[in-house]
């Protein structure tokens, strides 16, 4: 038996915060979803499973080694259970618009499950990845959130949500794609040449600008263009720009940048709204001869929303890029130049591996950071996930923002669970890793 | 010798000069109601020029004020934290804190401010605790991230010549620190300010209401009246943090 | 002056420190000589109490140690380890002046007293006062660190391989200014070096440590002459007859001029070994020995300098 002294105080606190919500309002029913409701605790209704979770978190603490994640798992189906328990009591014979939303209790509890999965013992780490999704997904499969507001509104939209959720993800994506594109080469250009360092402060530049005076000021510039130019005379415009600034660049290349900056905003316009016609719900429609608005590049709606975030995604991809060539070692390099490696062989060989967990985690910051901002993009019609953000900010229904705050907040931590999983797979493989 | 000392002193305050001069420069042409009006109509002839039920300086220093408050509770809240969590006394909680920032940075803006809501009540005051919860994480991370980053033999230096735990903090740590400090808030500072744009969804004042309602009504002028004077803003306050970066820690450049 | 009584620390199973016995006499320059991991450095770091001994105690001026509150205990201390350490965020004067400010000096009085420390290591404080430490070179930052430990005028100084990460030239000159300042300022010194030679140069007496526990305890001399344990003979290795003529003064060696001048010198107030060094690369047999005017009083011959080598 351990003693008090021994416990880690965070699973101590995790405990705590977990019994003190089982005193507090879980449950709030409303007689629709915009009037106000009044709070439920656990023990009126189900007061067994109540029961059952606090002498959970009475044990947790206490715990070592499998038991801990085990239980852990445990706590977690018990808070979904209960909390879809409760609701159901609630509901039953009430009018199908009353809604049971969730209160303090039940958000708290999940606070302290996360701390309890923070705060378990060493020995017991590597299981907690594995029983919490376990219990989660049984939680899902058994249906016990059903009942619950937020469900409930999400499931009134049905095929709708679906769609704005890939929307929101081809939105995103293509930004972090195009930020890709554009942000490696111009990393690499400023790790070569400290006559490229402004690359650095431009794309530190676009970050400052607020997303939605972005958005804002992007407006009016491509609705302009979207009506005056054509698909045909954009591409044309994109290939002549590109032709001359590879013809001035062997002479000067700042004056071939001067050309290619215009000439490579038009193009991640277009690339933008394309790739995004591409992986997304709309159809893509192409003609060389429709003004530009035919294939989606309008003031409002997809086109400027995924401009302004793939400039936003920039400064992440460049500096990571930048930083990431600047950590080669110098001896890697004077190897590679000892061995008789052309440059170009050296950068693809060497300095490219051995920068790329960096580069790595450079595109898991643009793309946690561009699935949130992309919530923002609703305002200026792109919809996406944000959409119902909006939606129950204007009507005042905290349900309906959840609906799509929490996928959105699902979808960040998803992808950056899964880009620090091959993050830290590609250091095993570089040997960066014991 | 006391010459030389006011001298160093105004010397070292003489990169913050160009930042004042800059903020009034700006605040006189938000005051200029009529060159803006002017402008707008010329760009956006088919439309009211100009949002008319606030001044655009009105907008503006509201704005601000919703930026300094919440920064202010950022530091107030974030700073001691950070501290406690990296000492002996609170490293067990280290792991938490440093896992619920990086969780709260997932959480889309808009929501955060809405889902605030509940707690705080609509307006200006619900937007700032908004503001906070979102406005702690680069704060908090960069104050870990400078503390853990100060060299070790410095440390054993200090200890070595009788600094106490707390003298050692004060005089050392955090001196040593600062830079990565002052930047985390710098970050703090600019994310404040951008997403206090959002802040009239929840019934907030500044600059994110002419362009809130220009969406609207479908008015592009209030659009970009918004959207430009906000870019302004932000630009200048990171330019200003960043002036305020090299005043605070004149032992980081080498001089000639 | 310190008095090390059945010094044990233990980290674990780990014992850094094997009960430790060891007395410091005041004014003493004792070097703490050892290879990597033999308990030196922990050794002098229960001094001022940065490690806390599992057994035994730590007297200081005959004072347990631990009957002080840490802080008062360093401040009372000088201490120079081999990083420096110095804080980069204050400029050299200020960290000079950061043992004084912690004592609650008047403040005419501590910055008249960090200038001095600055003149003594040899930085002029009109030129270094308020610089910053990454405006220094790897010497100056090792003499500001110096002067920083000096500041308070302790009793005793730890130094902890003040002059490890310099280079040889610097190092030596470093040596040599540190000797100068030793003969005039009589502080009791505990030093730490792995390095035989530096502790040669430097010591009173070498204590040799390994694994823990002292080897042997004596002066230079009689550690070179006569090791006591296989280990002491082993560490010290074949150099131990060149280092032994680094502790030898010229003086008693020299012969009279017969008649012809030897074309390489050596000052009267060399060692014999510098003596050893010149006749080994001039390929000569005999060195003239020069006055301070520069004129040859004598000589020593290649064979006495072999003869006094070998003696046991």
């Amino acid at each position: 038996m351990l003693r008090l002294r021994e416990l880690n105080p965070v699973a101590l606190l995790a405990a705590g915060v977990g019994l003190l919500s089982l005193a507090l309002p879980w449950i709030t029913l409303k007689p629709n979803r915009l009037l106000e409701g009044t709070g439920v605790g656990v023990w009126g209704l189900e007061p067994g499973l109540a029961a059952a979770l606090a002498a959970g978190w009475l044990a947790l603490p206490w715990l070592r080694r499998a038991a801990y994640p085990l239980l852990l798992g445990l706590l977690t189906l018990g808070w979904a259970v209960l909390a879809g328990a409760v609701a159901g009591d609630l509901l039953e014979g009430e009018s199908e618009v009353a809604r049971a939303s969730l209160a303090a209790g039940f958000w708290l509890t999940l606070l302290a499950l996360y701390s309890a999965s923070v705060g378990a013992p060493p020995q017991a780490r590597r299981w907690i990845p594995l029983t919490l999704p376990l219990a989660l997904l049984v939680a899902l499969l058994t249906g016990s959130f059903r009942p619950l507001a937020p469900v409930v509104e999400g499931a009134a939209y049905g095929e709708q949500f679906g769609l704005e959720a890939w929307r929101h993800l081809a939105m995103a994506s293509s930004a972090v794609v195009q930020a890709l594109l554009v942000g490696i080469p111009l990393g690499v250009l400023a790790a070569r040449s400290a006559r490229f360092g402004w690359v650095l402060s431009l794309s530190g530049f676009l970050q400052t600008i607020p997303s939605l005076a972005l958005f804002g000021l992007l407006l009016p510039i491509l609705a302009q263009l979207g009506q005056e130019v054509s698909l045909g005379l954009a591409l044309g415009v994109i290939a002549a720009g590109l032709f001359l600034s590879r013809l001035l660049w062997a002479t000067s290349p700042s004056l071939g940048l001067v050309v290619a900056f215009p000439v490579g905003l038009l193009a991640l316009v277009l690339g933008g709204t394309l790739l995004f016609n591409l992986v997304g719900p709309e159809p893509l429609r192409l003609e060389l001869s429709q003004p530009l608005a035919a294939a989606g590049v309008r003031g409002i709606g997809a086109a400027p929303a995924v401009l302004a975030l793939s400039l936003y995604a920039l400064l992440p991809v460049v500096i990571s890029t930048y930083t990431g060539l600047r950590a080669v070692p110098e001896a890697a390099r004077d190897a590679g130049w000892g061995m008789g490696m052309s440059s170009r062989q050296l950068f693809w060989r060497v300095e490219l591996p051995l920068a790329s967990p960096l580069i790595l985690e450079g595109i898991r910051g643009a793309l946690v950071l561009t699935i949130g901002i992309t919530t923002v993009a609703a305002l200026i019609g792109a919809r996406g996930l944000g959409y119902f953000i909006l939606q129950g900010v204007q009507s005042g229904a905290s349900d309906m923002v959840l609906v799509g705050a929490l996928p959105v907040i699902a979808l960040a931590l998803l992808a950056d669970g899964l880009l620090r999983g091959i993050g830290l797979a590609l250091r095993r493989r570089l040997g960066l890793l014991a | 010798m006391l010459e030389a000392r006011s001298l160093k002193r105004s010397a070292a305050i003489a990169p913050l000069v160009a930042p004042v001069v800059a903020w009034g420069l700006l605040m006189g042409l938000f005051a200029y109601q009529d060159l803006w009006k002017r402008t707008l109509a010329a760009l956006f002839p088919n439309q009211t020029p100009l949002f008319e039920r606030q001044t655009l300086l009105n907008l503006a220093l509201e704005h601000l004020a919703i930026t300094a408050t919440a920064g202010l509770f950022v530091l107030l809240v974030g700073l001691p934290l950070a501290i406690w969590v990296a000492r002996p006394s609170g490293a067990a909680f280290r792991p938490l804190v440093e896992n619920l920032v990086a969780v709260g940075q997932t959480f889309p803006p808009v929501a955060v401010l809405s889902l605030a809501l509940p707690f705080v009540g609509f307006g200006s005051n619900g937007a700032i605790l908004a503001l906070l919860l979102y406005g702690l994480l680069p704060v908090v991370r960069n104050t870990l991230e400078g503390l853990a980053a100060v060299p070790p033999d410095v440390l054993e230096a200090a200890s070595g010549m009788g600094y106490s735990p707390l003298q050692r903090l004060w005089r050392v740590e955090i001196p040593l620190a600062l830079p990565v400090i002052l930047s985390g808030i710098r970050t703090s500072a600019v994310l404040i300010l951008a997403t206090a744009t959002l802040a009239p969804l929840i019934g907030g004042g500044g600059l994110g209401v002419p362009i809130v309602a220009g969406l609207a009504v479908n008015n592009q002028a209030f659009v970009s009246e918004g959207a430009i004077a906000v870019a302004l803003l932000a630009v200048l306050l990171d330019w200003t943090f960043a002036r305020l970066e090299a005043v605070l820690t004149p032992w980081r450049a080498i001089r000639a | 002056m310190i008095r090390f009584e059945n010094v044990v620390k233990r980290y674990g199973d780990f014992e850094a420190l094997r009960g430790v016995s060891l007395e410091v006499a005041q004014g003493q320059v004792v070097v703490l000589l050892g290879p990597s991991g033999c308990g030196k450095t922990t050794l002098l770091r229960t001094v001022n109490r940065l490690v806390e001994p599992s057994e035994g105690t730590v007297y200081l001026g005959g004072e347990d140690v631990r009957r002080l509150k840490p802080e008062e205990l360093r401040r009372g201390i000088g201490y120079v380890i081999q990083s420096i350490g110095l804080f980069p965020h204050m400029s050299v004067l200020e960290n000079v002046l950061v043992v004084p400010r912690l004592l609650g000096w008047e403040r005419s009085r501590r910055e008249a007293r960090a200038r001095e420390m600055l003149r003594l290591v040899g930085l002029e404080p009109a030129v270094f006062a308020s610089r910053y430490p990454r405006e220094l070179s790897g010497g100056q930052a090792q003499r500001v660190g110096l002067a920083r430990a000096l500041a308070a005028d302790p009793a005793v100084l730890l130094m902890d391989e003040p002059f490890g990460a310099v280079d040889p030239p610097t190092r030596e000159r470093l040596q040599d200014e540190f000797l100068r300042l030793q003969a005039d300022l009589k502080k009791t010194v505990l030093f730490v070096t792995h390095d035989l030679e530096e502790a040669v140069k430097l010591a009173d007496r070498i204590c040799l440590m390994n694994h823990g526990k002292v080897e042997q305890y004596d002066e230079p001399e009689t550690l070179l002459r006569d090791p006591k344990t296989p280990f002491v003979r082993e560490f010290i290795g074949p150099s131990r007859t060149l280092l032994r003529l680094s502790r030898i003064p010229l003086k008693g060696l020299i012969e009279p001029l017969n008649g012809k001048v030897p074309a390489a010198s050596v000052p009267l107030s060399a060692m014999a070994r510098e003596a050893f060094s010149v006749l080994l690369a001039q390929g000569a047999r005999s060195v003239a020995v020069t006055d301070e005017q520069g004129r040859a009083v004598g000589q020593v011959r290649l064979e006495t300098l072999l003869r006094v080598a070998s003696e046991d």
